[in-house]
Order: structure tokens, then C-alpha cells, then sequence
């Protein structure tokens, strides 16, 4: 009874038009989300040793720098002035070899003969990733050194110097299986060591060996001390903040990391969605809150009878905010399932143009839309509560 | 429950009370259990009247006790509790939802209570004659047929007072003898009170009291 008399004079047109606005807001917004998800997984697949909010800076090389012999170093008080940024939230040099490395293949390990000379370069491990640790361990003098080549290394070997000189092609999995002899020489000492590829970065373009073994070998063999680094990383909150390149611009710095543009894009494209959506989502939200108090307003005379007739007011707000669950779970049900079939269809269409994705549609998602429904629901809530102890004098 | 009123004068009707208004502006006690006649003629604040003592309306001056409690003062939850259970009102305006059958505007006031069974529902329409209508949507009935139905409503709860707003207006002569005797009937196995407003007549029920306006 309660139904046929609180929900008499519903506009049916008006209230599936904030329906089908919150069912297209909500769909949008799970876009949104699952597209930068699915964008930053596969940005961020294998080989990758930093994570989105690291770049690694260093000065411009040019012929004015060379011939004046101006030093591309990084001083101890333009790090600080760095360290003084909003957008720096940590910073850290890279340390270079400075003593001679070279490397050259063993025997009996299916390489074919080499001999190269390499530098060194190293990070803390904070500022690695975690997929290198169980081989990224540097115990003591004696033990193996572990390397991080850059990916394009491996990609030259394979497909432009393995083919022309008539040698084998090597997967980063066989890489990895095999030493190398590695020679230091500085101070007027000269030792070997063996050496073995732990990993391949996509990222960071440089040879790199942990910071306890670098720092050592430094001390050891290194012909200077002057510890001014040529490149740094930096952790920032947000790679897209326009301020780090305003900055950048200003102090004449270089970022090699080619991930921040795609990411710039990509979060451009995120907040775009996401603002879109939201704006839909506000307007429906309008509507619907809108078309909800015309239906009290409209129902004012019969609330005010229930209550006059000695139905508990509380009562008759529960029943509206009961029926403004429904309505939200009806949309979530709804979105979710048009969401569910769109995404499949694209991934599918992806996966047939060689990009693949996940099919599953993450479940932290539903987090967002529960966050989001209990939202309407609290403020519809409180909306309803206002206008029933209005209608009936309290 | 004694009902007393304390110097009352309604808002809208400041500045235009008789001096010899037996009602308003006053210090009037209605005791338990007694029948009350309220007469004036249209406009003279007869449901403003029943709507104060029953905690509808605060404009007014003055004071409303019920129990010896400030009905002003009353908690939203106090005032449903009294309605539930100590006061019936037959409105004026009738008040049925129009949406709902005649048997289903019944049923929802004896629903808070179950005072009535169904049975006892059926037997009053019966003696009110409009059992044949009870299935019928109340928008359809005429305003004699609904007054009768809201009768019926007012009477499927426990109640100390009876509220009574011209309740014969549109009622034929063997319905009035019909109504009244189903009111006095249900007041004197509940012992209540009646506060009857009319423009003159008093039907022939024995009155305790009869006041002007």
C-alpha cells in the first residue's frame, strides 16, 4: 500500500532520464578507470626496472659545453635547490665507475668469443624494481656481479650485429644463464670477477651494477673522488606536472625518460575520460536527486496524512531511501553489465590487433562503484530525511 | 486523558474572536470520557479548533495541554504514539488516499494497531452500507460514500478522544442514525471521549457539553 500511495505521481519520463544519465556517467567512469589501468599495464609490462614517477635528469652536451670543458656534473647545491622542489618527493644520483671495466667472454659458456669495455652506473635499490631482487644481491667481494643491460642492447645483438656477423641469437633467458669474465682495473690493481646479466631494462639506458658493489669497487680502484654526479634520478608525485618541465626548461636540464611523454598522454587521456564522466554523472545525479524531491513534493499531502494518521515519519523516509537503493543497484547492475560486454568486445577487437589485454574486468573496480553509490545513497538520504520532516512540521 | 486549553488563540484568527467565544481565549478543560458539541458557523475556526488539540497545528497563541503535557513541546515520536492509540480524528476533508480501495484506506489505520478484525471491518461497512464499495478505488466514490469510509477509519484504532469534524455533512438521515449509533457505540466500549464540531445540530446525541464559538 505504501507503494501505491508514496510513489503515485511519478514523472516516468524524467526518472529514466536520470537513469540512462547515470547508467552512461557510470560507464564512463568505469572506462575510464579500466583504460588506465589496462594502458599503465602495458606500459609497465616485463623488463621494467622504474616505475612511472621516476625521471632521470642530466645536462645537454653541446659543442659549447665540450669546447669550454664546462662540467656537465650536478653540484651539491643545484641538487639542493632540486631537493627544495614541490614535485621532487626524493632524488637521488646515479654513481658512475670511475676506473676501467672491461669484459670479455668465457670459456665454455656457448658465447661467442667477445671482448668489450663497459662503465658502470648505479641506483639505489629504492628506486628499483622489485622483479630484479632475488638476483640483484651484491654479498661481498668475491661474489658475482650482477648487470642490468639495457633492452635495446640485447635488441642490436640480435638483430642487427648477431645476423650480419653470422652469430647466434640469445634470448634474455639464456643471457641470463650466462657469465662473463668482468676485469677492474685502477690504482694500479687488476682483478677479475664473474659477471652475470640479471636483467634487462626497457627504461633506463645504462649498464647498471648494485650500489653496494659500485661503491666499493669505486674506493678500491677509482682514479678521483670527486662524487658530483652527471645524472640523477628523481621521484616525483606526478610525472605529469608541468612545473617539473617549466623547471627543467629553466636550469637548462635534459629527461631521457622516454615513458614520461606516453605517460603525459595517456594521463591527459585518463583525466579527460574521468572529468567527462564525472561531469555526466553530476548532471544525472541532478536529475535524479531533483526528480526525487518532485516526487515528494508532489506526494506532500498524502506524506503529510500517513504521518497524521500515525505512521512513524522515519518510516515513510526509509521507505524513499529503500527506493532509492534499488534504483542505485538497478544502475550499477545495468552499467556494469553494458561496461562487461563493451570491454570484452574491445579487448577482443585489441587482442586481434596484437595488443593483449586482460579480459576481466578488475574487481577493484566495483570498489569505485560502491564508493560512488553510497555517495547518491548518503546525499539522496539526507535530502529525503530534510524534506520529509519538512512536509510533515517537524 | 484530560484535554485543556489555556488562553488559545489562533494566529489567523487574532483580532477577530467574539468576546463571548466559549472556546478561545479562555481557560476551557475537556475531562475524560465526556461528549463535547462544538457549534459555530463556517470559518469560525471549528477545524482549527480540532486541529490544535490534536498537535497538527502550532500557530497559535497560548497553551494546549494533553495529559497535563505542552502538545507545542511534543516530540514527533510522542505525537504518532498518541495518534496510534489515544486520539482519532474524522477530518473534514475527508483524507482518503484516492489511489487505494475504500478497504484498503480502512486497512491501512488498522494496520498500526490491528484493532479491528476483518470481519469487524466488513460488519461496520455493512451497517454503514458501503460493503458493496469497499473494493472500489476511493476516487471513485462520492463524497457521502467517502465520508462514511473515513468513519469506518477513524473507529479501527484504540483511541481516547474522538475527533470529529462535521462528520454528517453529506450523510442522508438513516446513515446519520446509522453513524452515530456505531460511534457511540465504539466510544462507550472504549470509554472515550468525543469532541463534535457542527455548524448548528446536535443529531440528537446527548451532549455533556455544548460550546459557542
Amino acid at each position: 500500500m505504501f507503494r501505491k500511495i508514496l510513489l503515485s505521481n511519478i514523472k516516468t519520463g524524467q526518472l529514466a532520464g536520470a537513469f540512462i544519465g547515470m547508467v552512461i556517467g557510470m560507464c564512463l567512469l568505469l572506462a575510464a578507470i579500466q583504460f588506465y589501468r589496462d594502458a599503465n599495464h602495458i606500459l609497465n609490462r616485463s623488463g621494467d626496472f622504474i616505475s612511472n614517477d621516476f625521471l632521470i635528469i642530466n645536462k645537454p652536451v653541446t659543442a659549447i659545453n665540450t669546447l669550454s670543458g664546462k662540467s656537465l656534473k650536478f653540484s651539491e647545491e643545484e641538487l639542493e635547490d632540486l631537493r627544495q622542489q614541490d614535485f621532487v618527493k626524493d632524488l637521488s644520483p646515479l654513481i658512475s665507475s670511475k676506473f676501467k671495466v672491461s669484459a670479455h667472454g668465457k670459456e665454455g659458456m656457448m658465447l661467442p668469443d667477445f671482448y668489450t669495455e663497459l662503465f658502470f652506473e648505479a641506483l639505489p635499490d629504492e628506486y628499483l624494481d622489485i622483479q630484479t631482487e632475488e638476483n640483484w644481491e651484491w654479498p661481498g667481494k668475491d661474489s658475482v656481479i650482477p648487470i642490468v643491460l639495457p633492452s635495446d642492447y640485447l635488441a642490436l645483438y640480435n638483430f642487427g650485429f648477431a645476423q650480419t656477423q653470422g652469430l647466434p641469437q640469445l634470448s634474455e633467458a639464456l643471457i641470463s644463464q650466462v657469465l662473463v669474465d668482468v676485469r677492474l682495473q685502477g690504482q694500479g690493481k687488476r682483478d677479475y670477477y664473474d659477471g652475470r646479466i640479471a636483467g634487462f631494462s626497457k627504461r633506463i639506458n645504462s649498464i647498471l651494477v648494485p650500489w653496494d658493489f659500485l661503491k666499493w669497487a669505486n674506493k678500491k680502484y677509482g682514479h678521483s673522488q670527486d662524487d658530483r654526479p652527471s645524472r640523477v634520478i628523481v621521484k616525483t608525485g606526478d610525472i605529469s606536472n608541468p612545473e617539473i618541465y617549466e623547471y627543467f626548461e629553466k636550469h637548462n636540464i635534459e629527461t631521457t625518460s622516454r615513458q614520461s611523454q606516453a605517460n603525459i598522454f595517456l594521463k591527459y587521456v585518463f583525466w579527460a575520460e574521468t572529468i567527462t564522466a564525472s561531469i555526466i554523472i553530476v548532471l544525472s545525479l541532478m536529475v535524479f536527486v531533483v526528480s526525487f524531491q518532485l516526487i515528494l513534493t508532489r506526494n506532500r499531502d498524502k506524506i503529510g496524512l500517513l504521518f497524521q494518521l500515525g505512521y512513524k515519519w522515519p518510516k515513510i523516509r526509509d521507505f524513499y531511501i529503500y527506493f532509492v537503493i534499488i534504483q542505485m543497484l538497478l544502475v550499477d547492475l545495468v552499467s556494469i553489465a553494458i561496461f562487461y560486454i563493451l570491454k570484452s568486445r574491445i579487448s577482443e577487437w585489441l587482442a586481434e590487433k596484437g595488443f593483449g589485454t586482460d579480459y576481466e574486468v578488475q574487481i577493484h573496480i566495483l570498489f569505485y562503484v560502491l564508493f560512488l553509490n553510497l555517495f547518491i545513497i548518503v546525499l539522496n538520504a539526507l535530502l529525503i530525511q530534510r524534506q520529509v520532516k519538512r512536509i510533515v512540521g517537524r | 486523558m484530560r484535554i485543556q486549553l489555556i488562553d488559545v488563540i489562533p494566529v489567523p484568527l487574532s483580532g477577530m474572536i467574539n468576546s463571548d467565544s466559549q472556546i478561545w481565549n479562555r481557560n476551557l478543560l475537556f475531562d475524560e470520557a465526556r461528549y463535547y458539541l462544538i457549534t459555530a458557523p463556517s470559518g469560525r475556526g471549528k477545524t482549527t479548533l480540532l486541529s490544535v488539540i490534536y498537535g497538527n497545528r502550532k500557530d497559535y497563541e497560548g497553551r494546549v495541554l494533553l495529559g497535563g503535557e505542552v502538545v507545542a513541546d511534543m516530540s514527533a515520536k510522542h505525537l504518532t504514539a498518541l495518534w496510534q492509540s489515544q486520539f482519532s480524528f474524522v477530518f473534514q476533508d475527508l483524507r482518503l488516499f484516492d489511489e487505494l480501495t475504500a478497504l484498503e484506506n480502512i486497512e491501512l489505520k488498522n494496520k498500526l494497531t490491528h484493532h479491528k478484525s476483518p470481519g469487524q471491518m466488513r460488519e461496520m461497512a455493512q451497517k454503514l452500507s458501503v460493503d458493496p464499495l469497499l473494493d472500489r478505488k476511493a476516487a471513485l466514490l462520492s463524497r457521502g460514500e467517502k465520508q462514511r469510509v473515513s468513519i469506518i477509519r477513524a473507529l479501527c484504532q484504540p483511541f481516547n478522544w474522538l475527533l470529529l469534524d462535521e462528520p454528517f455533512s453529506h450523510l442522508d438521515q438513516d446513515n446519520i442514525e446509522n453513524g452515530k449509533e456505531l460511534i457511540l457505540e465504539e466510544c462507550q466500549r472504549q470509554n472515550a471521549g468525543i469532541i463534535f464540531s457542527s455548524l448548528k445540530e446536535d443529531y440528537g446525541i446527548d451532549f455533556h457539553e455544548k460550546l459557542r464559538m
